[in-house]
């Protein structure tokens, strides 16, 4: 069991000591190590994105009680595959009226901010990458990023759709980054830190879900948001605006702009449970499984709200945010704050 | 309260979640369609009296029928019907007006086809039906008529019935030999002999006119014989050949 849980805490101590072994000095077992923990995360991004493709899609097609993607291998699971195969050997297609390295670099630059994210996600006892101590800020930061490549592949595209796509995802990502990092300051006021996984310590009593329902509530639509998920899909809206920001792009280069989307959702959804659902915490199974059943919990939690609810219409998305979550997010930092003052009175 | 409807949703479409698919995996599944479902149509041959009511009820031109009268019966007999699908609008004008109801819809809706001349679909007289027809019988007037006169009328009825299928098979000797061989390859062989030798002819469609079993044996062996000699024709030509 304990062998189990450390497995690849282990395994990278291993893999150090036999890289010094060599000869090489600790500087550059580092580099090396971190090379390979860049390499690890993209695989299990890309692990993640097929089978959350496949599951998206299973979700969608039960919900409506359709059976989902069934021919290719049991329950259609290498469906995903077959798509990215299509989707790889398509022509690359770049239209000529828009501002090439613009268009190009967009979607690029969108994915590398989602693998980014991933640096600070704990996923185990004693596994993140970079444990920062301004993880969380970090990961807020960056996350609010992929609002620029965005806006890169919605005016690069040089398509009406494309740029009111982006156009919509600026104002809504700009509206919703504020609700998103308010409710977050109650986990931080209470955990006193903003390193990931001293918040996922603090947690070794109570879920910080429990403490602090409201922020949970804000902090997951306001993801959403962030997300471009359903119902807030207003960038992609194919109803009003064909594919939105990425009505130009095809083939692999949608492909990636899908994948990032993905990967953010991935990415959102481990924070999600690390801050509220007590991130690696759990009896019995190994730490880095308890990340992984939480994540797709919140995942499942994702996806069932994008295919219940219809997309809300832009002002009401705005006013939304401005008039009742910031409001209430507001009210939980300052409860927070009186309920830790009362607390700490109590007990100090 | 605000919000309860939204998990009233939630609750809606998990509830859809669990429960049964209601999604039909068409070609491994057949879909359950309604009684009066309007898919192929389709003619019973053999209660069709030939009225051509349908043929011009039918708005789309879709229905045509070739029609001959009964030697015997003196009545007008179904030959052929031809119904051309790519054309049918499913209106259900020819099954409604049919005097006799032999025209249906049944539940096959898998009438696409590769080429546009298999859409059309054409029933053809069985022939069985002309076998089973019955003698001419005057059982139902109940008049006991004379054996001699019967039998010049039948004679007479046999020399007519030789003529018309004499300009049958002057016309186009396959189809009308086609009854009687088994194949369309061996109906243009007898075809040729027919063609070549009058008396042949001649005998044929005596037969045919008299015992239809009888000119079924002799068409066969007709055609054997025929074979037998273009093979050896043949044969021998190779044989020469290698010499």
């Amino acid at each position: 069991m304990q062998r189990i849980e450390t497995l690849f805490v282990d395994l990278s101590d291993w893999f150090i000591a036999w890289l010094q072994g060599l000869g090489v000095p600790l500087a550059w077992a580092d580099a090396i190590l971190l090379f390979i923990q860049f390499l690890c995360i993209v695989g299990i991004i890309l692990l993640n994105i097929t089978i959350l493709i496949w599951l998206e899609r299973k979700v969608s097609g039960f919900i409506q009680q359709r059976p989902g993607p069934n021919r290719l291998g049991p329950f259609g699971v290498f469906q995903t595959i077959a798509d990215a195969i299509k989707l790889l050997t398509k022509e690359d297609i770049i239209p000529s009226k828009t501002d090439r390295w613009i268009f190009i670099t967009a979607p690029i630059l969108f994915m590398t901010i989602s693998v980014m994210l991933y640096i600070v996600l704990p996923m185990g006892k004693d596994m993140a990458v970079v444990d920062l101590n301004v993880g969380l800020f970090f990961f807020i930061s960056l996350g609010s990023l992929t609002t620029i490549a965005l806006l890169m592949g919605g005016w690069g595209s040089n398509n009406k759709w494309s740029l009111l796509g982006a156009m919509r995802s600026v104002a809504q990502m700009i509206s919703y980054e504020i609700p998103l990092a308010l409710s977050l300051m109650g986990v931080v006021m209470i955990a006193g830190s903003l390193r990931l996984s001293d918040i996922v310590a603090a947690q070794s009593n109570i879920w910080f879900v429990l403490l602090q329902p409201i922020a949970f509530i804000t902090y997951f639509i306001a993801a959403t948001a962030e997300l471009n998920r359903g119902p807030f899909d207003m960038p992609e809206a194919e109803q009003e605006l064909t594919a939105g920001a990425y009505t130009e792009y095809s083939g692999m280069r949608y492909a990636l702009f899908f994948l990032a989307e993905y990967t953010n959702l991935v990415a959102v959804s481990a924070l999600l449970s690390t801050l509220f659902l007590g991130g690696w915490q759990g009896p019995w199974l190994p730490s880095w499984l308890w990340i992984i059943i939480k994540t797709y919990l919140v995942m499942f939690l994702f996806m069932w709200v994008k295919w219940t609810f219809p997309r809300i219409r832009m002002d009401h998305l705005m006013a939304f945010s401005w008039k009742v979550l910031i409001p209430v997010a507001l009210v939980n930092i300052v409860a927070t704050g009186f309920g830790l003052y009362i607390f700490k009175g109590i007990g100090g | 309260m605000y919000g309860t409807g939204l998990l009233k949703g939630m609750a809606i479409t998990l509830k859809y979640f669990f429960s049964k698919k209601l999604a039909i995996e068409y070609p491994e599944e057949m879909p359950k369609l309604p009684e009066r479902y309007r898919g192929h149509l389709y003619i019973e041959f053999e209660k069709c009296i030939a009225c051509g009511i349908c043929t011009k009820t039918c708005p789309n031109d879709v229905l045509s029928l070739e029609d001959a009268r009964d030697e015997v019966t003196k009545k007008k007999k179904l030959v052929s019907y031809t119904i051309d699908h790519q054309y049918c609008m499913f209106c259900n004008l020819c099954v409604e007006n049919c005097p006799s109801n032999c025209l249906h819809f049944d539940h096959n809706f898998e009438l696409s086809q590769y080429k546009r001349d298999d859409i059309k679909e054409v029933f053809s007289r069985p022939p069985e039906m002309d076998q089973a027809a019955p003698p001419p019988s005057t059982a139902d007037s109940g008049e006991a008529s004379e054996p001699a006169s019967d039998l010049a009328e039948d004679a007479q009825k046999k020399q007519k019935k030789m003529e018309a299928l004499m300009t049958a098979l002057d016309k186009n000797p396959v189809k009308v030999l086609s009854r009687y061989v088994e194949n369309e390859e061996d109906a243009q062989i007898l075809a040729s002999i027919v063609q070549g030798d009058r008396s042949k002819a001649e005998k044929l469609v005596e037969l045919m006119a008299d015992d239809q079993d009888k000119a079924r044996k002799v068409a066969t062996a007709f055609v054997n014989k025929e074979k037998k000699q273009r093979q050896s024709q043949t044969e021998g030509g190779e044989k020469h050949e290698h010499e």
